[in-house]
């Protein structure tokens, strides 16, 4: 068990965002959540990595309790993201974009990088060499040097992806990665949100719309509505459950 | 005569250069809008004075102490300052900052009340003239060295992705209120050391020198280079000095008063022509990045 969750709440004002939240999440698992708009699936990302402080409940990763710590301590952790509508650096390069992933792990001090000491430019040099890596294992190296904003949808996606790998997590969070997506798109994501996954030892928990891609990737999808988890178990079970179709269909599609 | 006059210029020019990479930094690479760059100015220039008139008799040694000295209380004082002024952001981090220019004025005003030698609004006279062009020059080469390889190293690209996108920065690790702290600490002890070379360049200070309006000519002055472009500030730097004295040499007596409306002018179109200023967010020479 990589990720625990208990009793996690959050409310805005009058509108309980999320209540009573319960999840476990097992080491090397790749778990999905969906739920109709609103139902509050991106606060629940945004309580594990820290951008919301929540009401009561606790958050477990890997024995340690994360609840109140800030968001790039849950970085350091091991717990990366992609946000649901792209936060990439626009007006910087594709290299550097994945460039500032690795700064939290170099440590040179500021004298070295006051006077560019051999060591400084020992550390640089790794850093680009694997940033290459990188490059070249989402196919981007060719538009290193282009700037992020000027990458056509479907690779901006992929950098925002490659990014986050690049922090070097154990636990990865995406937030709907085939937004926006053509169908060619969505089936090269599947493939390389698989071969990530085996690649770099990962557990991944996924917030996606298309049903085609959560039913595809996930042994096991939790679904959400109005804050709290409505069902939770295999995709066929889950694409009969009554509770779903009612709220993704409306009451009177569910029992007929 | 004209020489030293225009060494002189030079010199002040450079110092000027100092202050406002300090902003740049600030300003342009962390995305801190910061209206009280002047007054850090100020409080280096006042401070280093201060030492080298109580202790002339040490000579250069005591000048180099007390630049020493400015451009550590200029980064301790700015880091208390901002720890709670950091808190807020865009406009009103402007407004704060604003604020504490206005009380620095203030306490220069009334300093002879506690300080006798540092003259209120007579202003401070009689500070010995150590700065001379080689020193300024040495030291205007050594602040951009500095600051180009801080700029391309680990900092910098923290301090850029935050001005970039704070949401993203924090997703990346980064720590973004303690860079910010850094940054605006940093930034400031730019402006301590400049103003310790001008107060020992013109051996007279006066609490006008460090107002409102001279933090509004550094913030001119990196907009009109280029917010996070090094190379735009050195050069909009020179030109902003060079052109308001030139103006004085070049324009007949009779319409001298008019280089203030002629000079606001040429800023108005220079940013309907160029709104991203001289170089945009580019460098020039070795200014530019390594990646």
């Amino acid at each position: 068990m990589i990720l625990k969750i208990e009793n996690l709440n959050k409310s805005f004002g009058g509108l309980k965002a999320v209540r009573n939240f319960n999840l476990l999440i097992n080491e090397g698992e790749l778990c999905g959540l969906i739920g109709p708009n609103g139902a509050g699936k991106t606060t629940v990302f945004n309580l594990i990595t820290g951008f919301y402080k929540p009401d009561s409940g606790k958050i477990i990763f890997k024995n340690r309790d994360i609840t109140n710590l800030l968001p790039h301590q849950i970085v350091h952790l091991g717990i990366s993201r992609t946000f649901q509508n792209l936060r990439l650096f626009n007006n910087l390069t594709v290299l550097e974009n994945l460039l500032f992933a690795f700064n939290y792990q170099i440590n040179y001090s500021i004298t070295e990088s006051l006077f560019h000491t051999r060591n400084f430019q020992k550390v640089e040099k790794e850093i680009k060499e694997k940033c290459y890596q990188f490059l070249k294992l989402f196919d981007l190296e060719k538009k290193a040097n282009i700037l992020a904003k000027n990458l056509p949808y479907g690779e901006m996606r992929k950098l925002e992806i490659a990014r986050a790998l690049a922090l070097n997590p154990k636990l990865l969070l995406l937030d709907e990665p085939s937004c926006g997506m053509t169908v060619g798109e969505t089936s090269l994501l599947m493939d390389l949100i698989k071969f990530i996954k085996e690649k770099f030892n990962l557990t991944i928990f996924i917030i996606e719309h298309q049903m085609r891609v959560i039913m595809n990737l996930c042994k096991r999808i939790v679904v959400m509505d109005f804050g709290e988890i409505i069902a939770e178990g295999t995709p066929e079970e889950i694409q009969n459950n009554p509770k779903v179709i009612a709220a993704y269909l409306g009451r009177e599609y569910a029992f007929h | 005569m004209i020489n030293l006059y225009i060494l002189q210029i030079f010199s002040y020019a450079c110092c000027i250069t100092i202050s406002a990479l300090g902003l740049n930094l600030i300003y342009g690479y962390t995305g801190l809008f910061s209206l009280g760059h002047a007054s850090f100015m100020g409080i280096g220039a006042y401070l280093s004075a201060l030492l080298t008139k109580s202790f002339s008799h040490y000579g250069y040694l005591i000048y180099i102490g007390a630049i020493i000295f400015s451009i550590i209380f200029t980064f301790l004082i700015s880091y208390l300052i901002a720890i709670p002024i950091l808190k807020l952001k865009s406009d009103y981090l402007g407004i704060a900052t604003l604020g504490f220019g206005i009380i620095v004025k203030v306490l220069l005003d009334n300093s002879d009340k506690v300080f006798s030698q540092m003259g209120g609004p007579r202003g401070m006279l009689g500070i010995p003239n150590f700065t001379n062009l080689p020193i300024v020059l040495f030291s205007l080469i050594m602040v951009i060295l500095f600051m180009r390889n801080l700029i391309y190293s680990k900092l910098g690209r923290n301090l850029i992705a935050i001005r970039e996108d704070e949401n993203a920065a924090y997703a990346m690790g980064i720590n973004v209120y303690k860079q910010r702290l850094l940054a605006f600490a940093l930034g400031c002890s730019f402006a301590g050391f400049s103003g310790a070379l001008y107060a020992h360049l013109y051996c007279f200070l006066h609490p006008s020198n460090f107002d409102f309006f001279r933090s509004i000519d550094l913030m001119l002055i990196i907009v009109l280079g280029g917010l996070g472009s090094m190379s735009g500030t050195i050069i909009a730097s020179f030109l902003w000095v060079f052109i308001l004295e030139g103006l004085r040499v070049i324009l007949p007596q009779a319409i001298l008063d008019w280089r203030l409306v002629i000079y606001p002018l040429l800023l108005i179109l220079l940013m309907l022509l160029r709104p991203q200023g001289i170089f945009g967010n580019k460098e020039i020479l070795w200014l530019k990045k390594e990646y």
